[in-house]
């Protein structure tokens, strides 16, 4: 049985404020993620990649199909899902510990071993010197790491990550990149990535991914064998992001017109 | 980001000026760069909060006399230019000649002295005040909170907000008569709208992100509520709660002057102006100012700043 399953799902949303229109984002995907796997979703932006991850952390409904999780229909958000956003998302107001503290709030624990596991989540990226601090302290590289931290205290068994590192600098991306690298390979949890760049998704994944512009529907798959080289310079490498570049929907362009459902 | 002393005029709709070239922060800095020791690249420059003071005092002291200024040339135009002897239109010598025998000579007015026209003031404000901050918080939770309740909250508070304070007299004269409930009451029902519109608003504006994040960790609906929203609506709530202190310190004096309630500063007004003693009208004026403004730029500033500073959410620093 899959971890998580999607199931012929579609979304769509009002385009207007008279919601006499609505315009398809995902249009009848399915789509199955196995346990231990690094999945990335990518595809030119408005294609739906966030959307379809909203949906299976369960912050929206679809509007036609299933999410299935662990067997189960998704209904709500669960600590077993966790999430990095694309945008900062930590409580100014509490400690970096505390924001960290904060994901073990719905499991019993004492305070001492709330504080042990966070402690321990934080110096797994490099944080533990930080405890103390607030957010606004804190670099953006540094804010997403506290993020990734919560999920390391949380232990969710999927992780989704939503563009989580785009808004940084190409040096600090990398760093952090290979940091959930190693993260993932220690936890053996699955993560889906969101990313539009074929680089970062050949760097990380075991499958990529490719949706089509709005409506997104999935192109094409690639599976990745893990002990494949992931240098960029093999030649395996460079053929791989050649057809994948060559496989993604040519732009984004206002040309493309949505499909709309006049009601 | 100018240190802030004392005095804080700033406001929501007048935000720290950031548009203003301020060559004197570089000029300050630029003494000091010589300091520099070694790869580090924080300069040891000194406290700036004497110089800060002394410019907050320097700036509040010329707006202060250009009100002066303007009152002098006022009365001076009319009593002299003008020269209606019947009536004098009291200078602000006069009127702080008088203020000082209210204050420390033992004057009395209408019978009391100034001390108890202010404590009769201030104790029908902080009554109406606390009451509707009361009522405030828990209706502006419930709608800020509750999309369903929302769309239909919202309507009986935005009717409620398009009644002028002293619109609310008939009824307040209904429910209480003449006297000071009835002043109470229409301080009350300006302030609480007020406020019930700012936290509702105020916990609508906390960031979609920040709501899915705390769900995502686990968090229920109270748990959500007590420590994500109210948190971040924090500096929301006590600026409603500004603004609603200081509509009800306008509107408490406005309903002491209709309502008769024998005592007050409002009430002091109307009197002394019946008695034709304008200069003792015009002290009130200016204690009902100064009251006003301790109670804004003072009080309510400082408890933002220091709300600001407890949750991470300075402006700059």
């Amino acid at each position: 049985m899959p971890l998580i399953e999607v199931k012929r799902v579609t979304k769509a949303y009002y385009t207007s404020r008279r919601k006499d229109r609505a315009r398809i984002v995902l249009d009848d995907v399915s789509l199955q993620f196995r346990d231990n796997e690094f999945v990335c979703l990518i595809g030119p932006s408005g294609c739906g990649k966030t959307t379809l991850l909203n949906l299976m952390a369960g912050f929206e409904r679809p509007t036609a199909g299933e999410i299935l999780y662990k067997g189960e229909k998704v209904m709500a958000p669960s600590p077993e899902r966790g999430v990095v956003f694309q945008e900062y998302s930590l409580f100014p107001w509490m400690s970096v510990l505390d924001n960290v503290r904060f994901a073990l709030n719905s499991k019993e624990l004492s305070g001492e071993e709330k504080d042990d596991i966070a402690l321990r989540a934080l110096a797994m990226v490099n944080l533990a010197d930080s405890a103390d601090q607030r957010p606004n302290l804190l670099s953006g590289g540094m804010k997403q790491r506290v993020a990734v931290a919560r999920l390391l205290a949380m232990d969710p068994d999927l992780w989704l990550m939503d563009e989580p590192f785009s808004s940084l600098d190409e040096q600090t991306r990398k760093k952090l990149d290979s940091d959930i690298l190693n993260i993932w390979r220690v936890k053996r949890k699955t993560i889906v990535f969101v990313t539009h760049s074929v680089d970062e998704a050949l760097h990380l994944a075991t499958r990529i991914i490719l949706f089509s512009q709005s409506p997104g529907q999935v192109i094409k798959e690639w599976n990745i064998p893990t002990m494949m080289s992931r240098d960029p310079t093999t030649t395996e490498i460079i053929a791989l992001k050649k057809e994948i570049t060559d496989a993604m929907p040519a732009c984004a362009c206002a040309d493309v017109r949505p499909i709309e459902i006049r009601m | 980001m100018p240190i802030h002393t004392g005095l804080d005029f700033r406001t929501e709709s007048m935000p720290a000026g950031e548009i203003l070239f301020n060559g004197d922060d570089d000029a300050r800095i630029a003494k000091h760069l010589g300091s520099r020791r070694g790869p580090d690249s924080t300069i040891t420059i000194g406290s700036d909060r004497p110089a800060a003071l002394a410019r907050t005092t320097m700036t509040f002291a010329i707006g202060l006399f250009i009100v002066l200024m303007i009152w002098q040339v006022f009365a001076w135009a009319y009593n002299d230019v003008l020269d209606r002897a019947v009536l004098r239109f009291p200078a602000p010598l006069e009127t702080f000649a008088m203020l000082w025998d209210f204050l420390f000579e033992g004057r009395t007015l209408l019978g009391y002295t100034i001390y108890d026209h202010i404590m009769a003031s201030l104790g029908r404000w902080m009554v109406a005040f606390t009451l509707a901050t009361a009522v405030g918080l828990a209706l502006g939770s419930v709608i800020g909170y509750s999309t369903a309740l929302f769309p239909i909250g919202i309507v009986p508070v935005s009717v409620f907000q398009m009644i002028p304070g002293l619109a609310w007299l008939p009824i307040a004269l209904l429910l209480f008569g003449l006297g000071s409930n009835a002043a109470v009451f229409i301080i009350f029902a300006v302030s609480s709208v007020v406020i019930t519109i700012g936290v509702a608003g105020g916990i609508r504006r906390v960031p979609p992100v920040v709501i899915r994040a705390a769900k995502m960790m686990g968090a229920d609906d109270p748990t959500l509520f007590r420590k994500v929203l109210i948190p971040y609506a924090t500096v929301d709530i006590i600026n409603s709660l500004r603004v609603g202190m200081g509509s009800a310190w306008r509107v408490l004096i406005a309903a002491e002057m209709v309502v008769g309630t024998g005592i007050g500063l409002g009430y002091a007004i109307t009197m002394t102006k019946d008695l034709l003693n304008y200069v003792g009208s015009f002290a009130c004026i200016v204690i009902i100012c100064i009251i006003g403004l301790l109670l804004d730029k003072v009080l309510f500033a400082e408890v933002e700043k220091y709300a600001r500073h407890r949750l991470g959410m300075e402006e700059g620093y």
